[in-house]
């Protein structure tokens, strides 16, 4: 994702994007959950 | 020392603009006032070196940078024939203002260090202040003093009646007609009651809030310090000049925020002795007239 | 032109839509959106600025003249809101939305619904904002930065404010997200990282900080809010809790913040300074690598807000070290705009006077940052106007500066059509001056003993405060100008732009028609690196 080139096929492109978003929403969830965690 | 010399060079220079104000020390904020107030204890005048000492560092780099600028906007006008060049890299360069703001910033971080671990140092201190901050009035209570507690001696403090008709919405009052003793403007920085404390005395003063955050600050003895609800912070002064001395709440904490100033009067030991007899006698008086009057039996239909 | 077939074939379907409910209100379309947002972010700067001018006049002279003190808070505290939610980082996402596709050779950003959400959560956020003027309880009155308890203790106002906060943020992680996601999928075939733009660059390290920040700035207010309503003791000292937590909260998402509105100006000035020196950027690499440590940096230094607190030595030592230090990176930024400079070509049209300014101005914002880092001077300076001279030169001469530079560079491209050169230096020097006068005097009242956040003073503080105002009143007035010149340039200017409109112009945004068609990019540009402005990163 990093460093391999994007293609420009749009399949490709989807795939990454999902991968991409997923990642993110996965660190504002631990993120999210770290700060819950000093309260709870 | 390095600080000194930069120091002894604006005091000259303070004093050739200062000329005018004639006084001995000038606790109020001037007129076209441009710096830090020199202040008068220890803690004030480190700071005020290291203000002048990062400022004159940001002076020096400015120079430079800014010169470096100026001279490239008027040499490589394309309107004065300059070609560009192609090169837009040097390691030996970038190295260079790598490492020379490292060593400047270390330079400044040494002094910085020093005077930070002489202001935090409240050992030793002879006599202890309570500093408590309400919506919109600082109470202060005196709880030691050299060694013995002081019994019952406090009191609230806030703005001086000639200030607050002055500041109220279309008071239709000049805030120039408000004067104090000596003649000086002292409007929103003159309080009902003084803070009195001895000079040459190493004071401790424990800062809290009662309501809401508020922040205790005089300019002329160096510091702030917030007064937070539920936290005690301890700060400590040393003055070495009688005079009176003025600051201000410095944290947002409502809508008189600007209103609720501080005013220290910094007296010779002896005096301040007389003071705080008197103050003491006072609380005594009052504490027996209150017996008195409760000893008294209440009429009927009184609980 | 390496890509002229992308433009060729224009069937119906890829022209913007007929409809005016169906372009702006549902639109798709990176360019739209980025106008959407860049309107906004002008209609917003103008609200803030209507806040600033009633605070300006109050202080205009001592006594108190015109509204109420706990009015003025209000003002103070909506005018910061609205300038750093509504103005400030609503036009760098519109830049962003407008630039980052263009420049890496995308045919749109990768997510372009939830693009149009991310930009319509916002008229609601500030339409709940600003509706708590006319609340009973007044609106929030405790400062941007919202401190319990006073944050509190008012009306209503706060829940508004706590609730505008989750919308604007829940706008700003998607559009964070949406970018991270273009820059990392989208680039075209040949358009390697460190190939990039350094505003795209600027913009991705940028994205990420958001990601890390909004949602703690979102747990922090939704503490304030169970506080107040929900008998929960966060932040009451009564009920066990701590007020100081809070402000640890708020700053480790503070700090970061005030580099989500600073590095995407560097980036704006790292395209303008190259393409009107004529020469490529100095230290390409050495900027990107600046760009990382200054966001890294931003995450340790949150206290340098809390020095009179009253932390520990051992934090106060930690805090102030660590935040000189951010000095170096920001200091090889600054030297790299200028070595650029230096052995080029330069002409000074309005993009370049502003990138010149800002990085002077900007560089004596810094010079008060670097003094305000020294912990025993923080004691002095923290809390008066020196501290508002000095995030006022970071932020309007920084910030809004590079935002200006941004627009006039990019409008020809956006529009079709030059601005006027004539009017666009007017303005300059207009804001250039008056904005010194408005914020440089400031410096002076801190020093001398003036706290932020009053709105009355001593008389010694009257006349600075007096030039202040008048700056105040003349900077104000001269942004209608810019106002004005870009409504010219949109509707009735005659001069048309060339594709890449300036002589120095480099990069792909400059392959393209001027204006910029609807879809760019459909089929990818084959990618030239003497094109890219950073083609050659062989060192």
């Amino acid at each position: 994702m990093m460093e391999g080139q994007p293609g420009f096929d749009p399949a490709t492109r989807r795939a990454g994007v999902r991968r991409t978003v997923i990642i993110l929403i996965l660190v504002i969830a631990v993120i999210l959950g770290l700060f819950l965690s000093q309260f709870l | 020392m390095r600080f000194g010399g930069i120091r002894n060079g604006a005091l000259a220079l303070a004093v050739a603009t200062g000329a005018l104000s004639a006084a001995a020390v000038r606790a109020n904020p001037r007129p076209w006032q441009l710096n830090l107030p020199e202040g008068v204890t220890e803690t004030s005048h480190a700071v005020w070196d290291l203000n002048m000492a990062s400022f004159l560092v940001c002076v020096g780099i400015g120079i430079v940078v800014f010169g470096a600028m100026i001279i490239a906007m008027f040499r490589f006008r394309k309107s004065r024939g300059a070609v560009a060049e192609k090169w837009s890299h040097s390691t030996k360069l970038e190295l260079v203002w790598t490492i020379v703001p490292v060593l400047i910033l270390a330079g400044l971080a040494w002094p910085a260090t020093k005077v930070l671990l002489q202001n935090k140092n409240t050992a030793g201190a002879q006599m202890t202040i309570k500093v408590t901050g309400y919506q919109w009035k600082w109470r202060y209570d005196y709880l030691d003093y050299e060694g013995r507690t002081v019994k019952k001696v406090g009191f609230m403090s806030s703005l001086a009646f000639s200030s607050n008709k002055v500041r109220q919405l279309d008071s239709g009052l000049s805030p120039y007609s408000v004067k104090a003793a000596d003649g000086s403007n002292d409007y929103l920085l003159n309080v009902d009651h003084l803070l009195v404390v001895p000079v040459g005395v190493k004071i401790r003063f424990l800062v809290t809030g009662g309501d809401v955050i508020h922040s205790w600050w005089v300019p002329d003895l160096g510091w702030k310090m917030d007064a937070i609800p539920g936290l005690v912070n301890a700060a400590w002064t040393n003055i070495s000049k009688p005079g009176i001395y003025r600051g201000q709440c410095a944290e947002l904490c409502g809508q008189d925020h600007g209103f609720m100033p501080i005013v220290v009067k910094a007296v010779p030991k002896a005096q301040f002795e007389q003071w705080l007899a008197a103050q003491e006698d006072g609380a005594r008086l009052d504490k027996a007239a209150r017996t008195a009057q409760a000893s008294i039996p209440h009429g009927p239909g009184q609980g | 032109m390496a890509h002229a077939s992308t433009q060729g074939h224009h069937d119906a379907h890829h022209e913007a839509p007929s409809g005016f409910f169906r372009r702006w209100f549902m639109s798709t379309n990176h360019k739209d959106i980025g106008t959407l947002y860049l309107i906004f972010a002008g209609l917003m700067f103008f609200i803030g600025g209507a806040m600033a001018m009633v605070i300006r006049a109050e202080l205009f002279e001592p006594g108190m003249q015109l509204v109420q003190p706990y009015f003025f808070n209000e003002l103070t505290t909506m005018h910061a809101l609205v300038m750093i939610f509504g103005a400030i980082m609503p036009a760098f996402v519109g830049l962003a939305n407008w630039m980052i596709p263009l420049m890496i050779g995308a045919p749109d950003m990768a997510l372009p619904r939830m693009n149009n959400m991310s930009f319509w959560l916002l008229p609601f956020a500030f339409t709940i904002l600003l509706s708590s003027f006319f609340l009973p309880g007044g609106a929030p009155a405790g400062g941007w930065t919202m401190y319990p308890p006073l944050s509190i203790q008012g009306g209503d106002g706060i829940a508004f404010l706590i609730f505008f906060v989750h919308l604007s943020g829940i706008s700003s992680i998607m559009g964070a997200i949406n970018i991270i996601a273009t820059i990392l999928n989208m680039r075209a075939p040949g358009m390697d990282l460190l190939k990039m733009p350094i505003f795209v660059w600027t913009w991705l390290i940028t994205a990420f900080l958001l990601i890390a920040v909004m949602p703690v700035l979102a747990g922090g207010v939704t503490m304030l809010l169970t506080d107040k309503y929900f008998g929960t003791s966060f932040f009451n000292a009564a009920g066990g809790g701590d007020p100081v937590l809070f402000q640890h909260v708020f700053w480790f998402f503070g700090h970061p913040e005030v580099y989500i509105m600073i590095l995407p100006a560097f980036g704006i000035i790292s395209e303008v300074i190259p393409t009107f020196s004529r020469k490529p950027l100095f230290g390409y690499k050495a900027m990107v690598y600046a760009t990382a440590s200054i966001a890294f940096l931003s995450f340790i230094v949150w206290a340098h807000h809390m020095f009179t607190t009253g932390l520990p030595l051992g934090a106060e030592l930690f805090f102030m070290y660590a935040t000189m230090l951010i000095a170096v990176p920001t200091g090889v930024k600054v030297f790299n705009w200028v070595t650029t400079m230096w052995g080029g070509s330069l002409t000074f049209e309005t993009p370049m006077l502003f990138a010149v300014a800002f990085v002077i101005l900007f560089t004596i914002g810094g010079f008060s940052g670097i003094m305000l880092a020294l912990v025993p001077a923080d004691f002095q300076y923290q809390d008066t106007y020196f501290v508002v001279a000095h995030f006022h030169y970071v932020l309007v001469t920084g910030a809004a500066f590079g935002i200006m530079a941004g627009v006039y560079f990019w409008l020809p491209k956006w529009s079709g059509h030059m601005y006027s050169e004539r009017w666009g230096k007017i303005h300059f020097w207009l804001s250039v001056i008056s904005v010194n006068v408005l914020f440089f005097p400031m410096h002076f009242l801190g020093l001398a003993g003036m706290p932020r956040r009053i709105p009355d003073y001593n008389v010694a503080f009257a006349d600075f405060n007096m030039i202040s105002s008048i700056g105040g009143f003349v900077f104000g007035a001269s942004q209608l100008i810019m106002v004005g010149n870009i409504i010219y340039t949109v509707f009735f200017a005659k001069r048309k732009a060339s594709d890449r409109v300036w002589e120095g112009a480099k990069g792909l945004e400059w392959t393209v028609p001027s204006p910029a068609p609807h879809h760019t990019f459909s089929v990818p540009p084959v990618i030239d690196d003497s094109l890219l402005a950073h083609g050659d990163v062989s060192h």
